[in-house]
């Protein structure tokens, strides 16, 4: 379970966050949506402990993420940024950093590392490029590859910031449905997401904000009861039975 | 993004332990050649028998002049192609180097202003490696705090060496008798190198070299980025800093015996790239034999080349590494140079 409590965050003196509550239970697969600029990648990046909060706590099952170290953390949660460097390393190399937080003092891979490297590879289907260039790969190429070595991290928790944009359509299905399969087996998933008809349709909760404050936290299915899409993103929105459609206003 | 800004046919250097092992041995065996010439050829060649009799001029040449200047030229030659590794990898940056950003010039400005100030008090070594640290951390302190990109900081750094440099001139000009204010200071070179100089840099080098080795996993995870550096448990400020300070130990206490030597802290970590690969367990050992094969290499040249003149190691080198540099980066232009 993640506990964000009265966070206030943002960037030296700016805060960004202004004072937020809410609550994903374990094995989630929660959306963060909101309009440009409301503070989604903040918060992402407060709960996954990229910035500290000016104020108010995060906690991972009732712990202070204050409190954990980072070696400590990094086995607990892994986080997904959006914008990466594309370093010309072997695809395998890439997955195997992922075992960097496991390793002990020799940081050298032990046999249960090159399972665990294995595994992710073949979960996200990349098993084929492993000695392949990372610079060589398309951009949805690459981001099964960083998919795959938050999931050689082994942790509970999976932060992912805009996972599916610049991906083709076909790609970004695969990756939800990825994702989902991975909630299913027991992960919590928290995500930016800025396509709002793959947040409904994927999430089991999804977390709305609007200019750093917190306006939803909920089912899909409980935010279709409000109003609360069309008045925050400015459209009119229709849903049918398990999609919805915006339309401009006027 | 780009689908397929590559062609997926482009290799990679090899990935398996064989194959890099196979390129540090024949690095190694580099090495061990241009020791060899180095100790053999000069504006007096040595034969080797003369040597076994452990009598004579050749021997005496040997000694006093050719061992210790094979041993710095080595010694200097492996430091700054590591200092170089960890600095592009501090910086992320690989335009930078010790020579770029100002550490070497900072170096020899504090050396110069320790034998000028109190000559014969202060040893160099510590000097230099101080005046290394000083500006290596205000670089990357620039590049922290300002958020400079990476072409503003090379810039930044070229004004940081440009006002160092000047200082330099202006020692050399005002105590012109010191040793190390020599044109062979100021331009690089090993003519005039005791043994004892070289010694006194030694525990510098050796803890640098040492401490580049144990960061070498955190600095593969460092070039994921920062952000996937954080989120794989790395204390990245604390990698940082200390690959800052074996930089500048290893850079400092290379120029403290050799002077300015540029260019092989931004040649030699590029070629090793090519033959081995962005492992920095790898790269790193391979960048040092690397370096100290080119720099023994070049000296050898200096030394030979318009015998019994010699040219200071840093023009030879120069004249070697740009136009090699140059074929580099055209070659690769395809690629990102900066990637």
């Amino acid at each position: 379970m993640i506990e964000c409590k009265n966070i206030c965050a943002g960037y030296r003196n700016v805060t960004i966050l202004h004072d937020l509550t809410f609550t994903i239970p374990t094995g989630g697969l929660v959306s963060i949506i909101g309009p440009n600029g409301c503070g989604k990648t903040t918060l992402l990046r407060t709960m996954a402990k990229q910035i500290p909060p000016q104020s108010g706590t995060v906690l991972y099952d009732g712990v202070d993420i204050a409190t954990i170290s980072r070696k400590d953390l990094a086995r607990t949660a892994a986080f997904l940024p959006q914008v990466r460097p594309i370093p010309s390393i072997s695809v395998q190399a890439l997955v195997s950093h992922g075992r960097f937080p496991h390793l002990g003092f020799s940081r050298t891979l032990r046999p249960e590392d090159r399972i665990a490297v294995q595994r992710a590879m073949e979960q996200t289907g990349i098993t084929p490029w492993a000695n392949r260039s990372l610079d060589s790969l398309s951009g949805g190429e690459r981001q099964r590859v960083y998919l795959a070595m938050a999931l050689a991290q082994e942790t509970d928790i999976i932060f992912l910031d805009e996972p599916t944009t610049y991906l083709d359509l076909h790609y970004q299905f695969d990756l939800l449905e990825l994702l989902q399969q991975l909630q299913r087996s027991g992960k919590t998933i928290v995500m930016v997401l800025h396509d709002l008809s793959s947040a409904l349709r994927y999430s089991t909760q999804v977390v709305l904000m609007d200019q750093g404050q917190l306006l939803f936290s909920d089912s899909p299915q409980a935010l279709r009861n409000t109003d609360l899409l069309a008045q925050t993103f400015h459209v009119q929105t229709r849903f049918f039975d398990d999609h919805v459609l915006f339309e401009p206003l006027g | 993004m780009k689908y397929l800004q590559n062609s997926s046919t482009r290799s990679l250097p090899p990935t398996s332990a064989k194959g890099r092992v196979s390129v540090l041995f024949l690095l190694f065996l580099l090495l061990n050649l241009a020791t060899l010439l180095s100790l053999r050829f000069g504006s007096q060649p040595l034969a080797f028998d003369e040597l076994l009799s452990g009598t004579g001029t050749a021997y005496t040449i040997f000694l006093y002049i050719r061992w210790p200047r094979t041993v710095a030229a080595l010694l200097a030659g492996g430091a700054l192609a590591t200092a170089g590794v960890l600095i592009q990898a501090v910086l992320n940056n690989s335009m930078a180097s010790p020579n770029v950003i100002g550490v070497n010039a900072s170096a020899a400005f504090f050396a110069l202003l320790a034998v000028s100030l109190f000559p014969g008090k202060v040893p160099l070594a510590p000097a230099a490696f101080l005046g290394a640290l000083i500006t290596a951390l205000f670089i990357y302190g620039l590049a922290l705090r300002a958020g400079l990109s990476r072409s503003s900081l090379i810039l930044a750094g070229i004004a940081v060496s440009s006002i160092l440099n000047a200082g330099v001139d202006a020692i050399s000009l005002l105590f012109p008798d010191e040793s190390i204010g020599s044109t062979a200071f100021l331009l690089g070179g090993f003519s005039g190198i005791t043994i004892k100089r070289v010694g006194q840099a030694v525990p510098f080098l050796s803890v640098g070299f040492l401490l580049a080795l144990f960061l070498a996993a955190e600095l593969n995870i460092l070039q994921l980025g920062e952000e996937s550096a954080i989120s794989l448990g790395l204390s990245v400020k604390r990698t940082r800093f200390l690959a800052t300070l074996a930089a500048a130990l290893l850079a400092g206490s290379a120029v403290s015996f050799a002077g300015l030597l540029g260019f092989v802290g931004l040649l030699v970590p590029h070629m090793a790239r090519r033959l081995i690969g962005r492992d920095h367990r790898w790269l790193i050992p391979a960048s040092a034999l690397l370096g100290a094969s080119f720099v023994l290499l070049c000296d050898v040249l200096s030394r030979i080349l318009f015998a019994p003149y010699e040219l200071p190691v840093g023009i030879v080198m120069s004249l070697l590494g740009g136009p090699f540099f140059l074929y580099l980066l055209l070659r690769g232009k395809r690629r990102r140079v900066n990637d």
